[in-house]
């Protein structure tokens, strides 16, 4: 778990962190990847094989937008922000993963 | 939703790219920036983030596209024969489809058509139609009133239309019954239809109803024209409806242009084709044919409802019951009329016959099924000359590319990767093809028609694009796409990769071998397909010079004819005797004139048929007593070039009041003479004591008047001046060519009456041939499909050899390096190139004889088993053959042999 989790982290996981994350104010594609490097303690790391292909499904799907900005470093670059169905799947996701994480935890702690 | 955003992503493709390009860029350069390592290939990572919008499978596919669009610039010359061989053979082979399917499987645009009947019960008695009289027709409408509705029309007529100041001659015409329309259940595109208050006499303007296309092309708007008055034949006439769209009348192969009720017969200026019991039997062709019993001119139909379900049989039994009842005054009438007793008895006994006419009366589709099938069989044999050829060039040109596909099988492209790319490649030729094949169907199929059809009009044929023929077409196309792309490059996936990659071109070992065998059969193939093309193209242009060149019994190159329209015209007898008087002396007073004469028929295709009775010879049977009846002026037989072989022609003297005279040709005074002089004998329309109205004075040459294809019939020509119907042809002999007179003869008619109904003024010859369109149709057909072929198998021999020669390049090398001389090695190429035209012969005449045989009805003079057609065709093929050869194997035999080896 501590080694390299990178490829090995579920789509719906990245997902999930990625609307998390956005939740928090709109960000662009190599911050959200630092956020959640860091966040996890530098436990987790998103390579840009897998997060840019993910980030196209969300905009497909309407969960994300994308509007140009001018980053930290004073480039244009876009910027991604949660949409109110983005929203809404975070919300959903949260609840569901609490619930699953909660049955998962009552199992290991029982049995 | 998301579909639609993937849309988006389809039609902004580029934007989207540059947008994820720069989202990727910006990652790594913040990556150099922190200065950390960034892993992975970009160019995977762009395509990976791509396939998350779905539309990878059409990525690749315009990847395919692209590249075969290269390819097909790089081989322009194979592509643009692919594209010339699916257009042409498609084309051709949809365009005679069309023709077959319009002639042949068509059913009429009406309501049920499975009901419609023809009824037959007896053949009239000179004509031989199924013809009705109006009183037989009335009595069978009655008979079956409430189950199964009888409807009559009459033949085609022709007229002159005056209509909004303006003239349309020959338009033609047909009578049919007040119910004709309603029965087919049809509904009037504008207007109405008829409705028995139409079909009574004393109407100060008799209703007719339009063609919807006629309507169209001659006043525009098809409502507009309802309500229209006119003049027709110098009838006033008033438009009260337009027939349906494709709605073309019931007689396969004529489309009237306008339809009158019955009565309008009664006027006598509507013409139309009528037999009857004979001139005996006290008919007048001036009185209203309705009330003559002994005079038939109507073709009767019904419909029996449900005609297709579980009842049918006993109601049709039912109501040709009550036909047959009703009929029984019309056949003891017939019966009568009949000298033969046998005759009479089978008359008597007829019962009436359903004849189905779900796809229209006649017999056109029955004339054109053979050609037809004919020409369906040869454009099918084109194409697949064609597509063998294809399939070999394909062969050849995939060779060139072995190492390529190798080094790609090689490199992990799957073996259904690499087939998909080939397939790709020719799908785009195929569609490209395909549309042009679809141009040239369009084309081909009205030239076809217009080769079909007479010089005057064209058959009309409902030439629609329907599904039939799409299916048809995209069928071709699946086969000629699995012909010529999908086997060979299934055959040229097979090999092992390595096997292909060791090997050079020098020394491909058996795998080679067996390709180059696969070559030759192809090529074999399409040399006993182009053996048989040529043949028969041979066949049927020999046998339209035969029919050209026939010694038709008459001057067919001097005379001009002109067509009158006099029956129309109104004229009574007196009237007509000077009119012809004088249209004589101003023709003959013409320069270039040598000589002008009147008759009543038209020639060719003279339809007075009658019967002839000999006095004091009561033993003829009526087949010896039928014959055409031609009536004619004095200097008839001069100017048609028709020789005089004993007695004298008519002459001045033959006068109304004096005795009336006969003259009869070859083949009628041998049918009833035999050996003897008919001259001085009396003939008469009836028998004894009525047999001797006229004397026979005169026996002219046999001529061919019904045609050329036709034997020249007994005709007995009877005097203009002494009676007949008024003369329909004015035939002038020229001095030089005729068609050089016709403007001064023109002039000339206009001096005499300008308001004479000329219909037409034609060479005698331009009408011959128009009887031959069948024939030349597939005279020209043929020829352009063989020079086709011809040409498809001298590019597959070209193909094949120049192939051979980069192939072999090694091994000629070494054999000049060794001694041989430069002719060994062309005779080495020569020699393959006979054999497969030798082995490819011999089938060709065996395929030949047989399809010939199966045309020999359509040949003329010339049979299938005659050689020089065989000969003439093997000839030009193997000349095409050994030029196509020489040339890539002169370029072998120039080989320079240190060059080669140094290649190696």
């Amino acid at each position: 778990m501590t080694e390299r989790p990178k490829s090995g982290m579920p789509a719906g996981a990245l997902i999930l962190l990625i609307l998390r994350v956005l939740n928090s104010g709109s960000s662009h594609g190599y911050a959200i990847a630092q956020r959640i490097h860091v966040l996890s303690r530098e436990v987790l790391q998103v390579e840009e094989g897998v997060l840019y292909p993910t980030l196209q499904r969300m905009l497909l799907k309407g969960l994300v937008k994308a509007e140009w900005g001018i980053s930290e470093t004073n480039r244009k670059v876009r910027f991604y922000s949660l949409t109110p169905a983005g929203r809404k799947q975070l919300r959903a996701e949260l609840s569901d993963y609490n619930r699953v994480n909660d049955a998962i935890q009552t199992v290991l702690r029982t049995a | 939703m998301e579909f639609f955003r993937r849309l988006q992503y389809l039609l902004h493709w580029r934007q989207r790219s540059q947008e994820l390009e720069s989202d990727m860029e910006f990652h790594r350069e913040m990556m150099a920036q922190e200065d950390r390592k960034t892993f992975g290939n970009r160019s995977r990572l762009r395509e990976a983030a791509h396939e998350a919008w779905g539309w990878s499978w059409l990525e690749r596919l315009a990847q395919d596209f692209r590249y075969a669009v290269r390819q097909m610039r790089r081989k322009f010359g194979f592509s643009l024969t692919v594209i010339v061989t699916l257009a042409l053979g498609i084309g051709a082979n949809l365009a005679v489809f069309q023709l077959l399917q319009g002639l042949l499987f068509t059913q009429l645009p009406i309501a049920r058509p499975a009901e419609l009947y023809s009824l037959h019960a007896v053949k009239s008695p000179f004509d031989g139609q199924w013809f009705y009289s109006y009183q037989a027709y009335e009595r069978l409408r009655q008979a079956t009133a409430s189950q199964a509705p009888v409807i009559a029309r009459s033949g085609m007529g022709t007229g002159v239309l005056q209509a909004r100041d303006r003239f349309s001659k020959e338009t033609t015409l047909q009578m049919v019954s007040d119910n004709f329309f309603d029965v087919l259940g049809l509904s009037p595109a504008a207007g109405r239809f008829f409705q028995p208050s139409d079909d009574t006499a004393g109407q100060t303007e008799t209703p007719v109803i339009l063609r919807y296309d006629f309507a169209q092309d001659k006043f525009g708007d098809v409502h507009a024209v309802v309500g229209m008055k006119a003049v027709l034949n110098r009838v006033p006439v008033v438009v009260i409806g337009v027939a349906p769209k494709r709605f073309s009348g019931v007689l396969q192969g004529s489309a009237p242009d306008l339809w009158l009720p019955l009565i309008a017969q009664s006027s006598g200026r509507f013409l139309t084709w009528f037999d009857s019991l004979g001139p005996g039997y006290s008919i007048d062709l001036e009185a209203p044919w309705r009330n003559q019993e002994g005079l038939f001119w109507l073709w009767v139909l019904a419909r029996l409802p449900d005609a297709d379900k579980g009842q049918a049989t006993l109601r049709s039994g039912q109501a040709t019951l009550r036909w047959t009842q009703a009929l029984q005054p019309d056949l003891r009438l017939l019966a009568n009329a009949t000298k033969d007793a046998n005759e009479r008895e089978h008359i008597l006994r007829t019962q009436v016959q359903l004849v189905s006419a779900a796809s229209g009366e006649g017999s056109l589709g029955a004339e054109y099924t053979r050609p037809l099938t004919l020409l369906m069989a040869m454009s099918a044999m084109f194409l697949l000359v064609g597509c063998l050829n294809l399939g070999n060039l394909q062969l050849a040109r995939l060779f060139g590319r072995q190492r390529e596909i190798a080094v790609r099988l090689a490199l992990g492209a799957s073996r259904w990767r690499i087939l998909r790319q080939l397939m790709v490649e020719d799908l785009l030729l195929l569609v490209v093809g395909g549309l042009l094949a679809l141009a040239t169907c369009r084309i081909v199929s009205g030239l076809l028609l217009h080769w079909a059809s007479g010089r005057e009009r064209l058959i009309p044929v409902d030439l629609h694009f329907g599904w039939a023929l799409f299916g048809m077409g995209m069928l071709l196309l699946i086969l000629a796409q699995l012909g010529f792309s999908v086997l060979p490059a299934w055959q040229i996936t097979r090999n092992h990769p390595a096997a292909t990659i060791h090997s050079s071109r020098g020394n491909l070992g058996a795998s080679g071998k067996r390709d180059g065998r696969w070559s030759s059969l192809l090529l074999i193939g399409q040399v006993s397909l182009s053996l048989l093309l040529l043949s028969m193209a041979a066949l049927f242009s020999q046998s339209l010079l035969n029919l050209g060149a026939l010694d038709a019994g008459l001057d067919r190159q001097h005379v001009l004819s002109v067509h009158l329209d006099l029956v129309s015209g109104g004229l009574d007898k007196q009237d007509l005797t000077s009119l012809n008087k004088r249209i004589l002396d101003h023709l003959r007073a013409l320069p270039a004139v040598r000589g002008a004469a009147l008759q009543m028929c038209r020639v060719p295709g003279c339809i007075w048929n009658s019967a002839i009775h000999v006095s004091g010879r009561p033993d003829l049977t009526e087949a010896q007593m039928h014959g055409e009846e031609n009536h004619v002026s004095v200097d008839y037989f001069r100017t048609m070039g028709i020789p005089l072989l004993r007695g004298r022609a008519f002459s001045e003297t033959d006068q109304p009041h004096s005795q009336h005279v006969a003259i009869l040709n070859q083949a009628f005074a041998q049918r009833l003479f035999g050996k003897d002089d008919p001259i001085g004998h009396f003939i008469g329309y009836k028998a004894s004591p009525d047999d001797h109205d006229f004397q026979i004075v005169g026996v002219v040459g046999d001529a061919h008047v019904d045609g050329l294809r036709l034997p020249a019939p007994p005709v007995v020509y009877l005097s203009l001046e002494q009676g007949g119907n008024a003369a329909a042809t004015i035939e002038v002999s020229a001095v030089g060519s005729p068609a050089n007179i016709a403007t001064d003869i023109r002039r000339s008619l206009d001096a005499v009456d300008s308001d004479l109904p000329i219909a037409d003024i034609v060479p005698l010859n331009t009408e011959f041939d128009d009887g031959l369109s069948t024939e030349k149709l597939l005279a020209r057909l043929t020829a352009t499909f063989a020079g086709l072929t011809l040409a498809l198998a001298a590019i597959g021999f070209y193909g094949l050899l120049s192939f051979q020669v980069v192939r072999r390049t090694s091994e000629i090398g070494i054999r000049i390096a060794l001694g041989s001389t430069r002719g060994q090695v062309l005779r080495l190429f020569l020699r393959q190139t006979i054999t497969i035209l030798i082995c490819g012969i011999l089938p060709g005449i065996v395929l030949t004889l047989l399809i010939g045989r199966s045309a020999r009805t359509l040949l003329y003079g010339v049979r299938e088993t005659d050689p020089w057609a065989l000969v003439a065709a093997g000839c030009v093929l193997i000349a095409g053959g050994l030029l196509a050869t020489v040339l890539p194997a002169r370029r072998a035999a120039a080989l320079d042999p240190i060059q080669t080896l140094r290649a190696e």
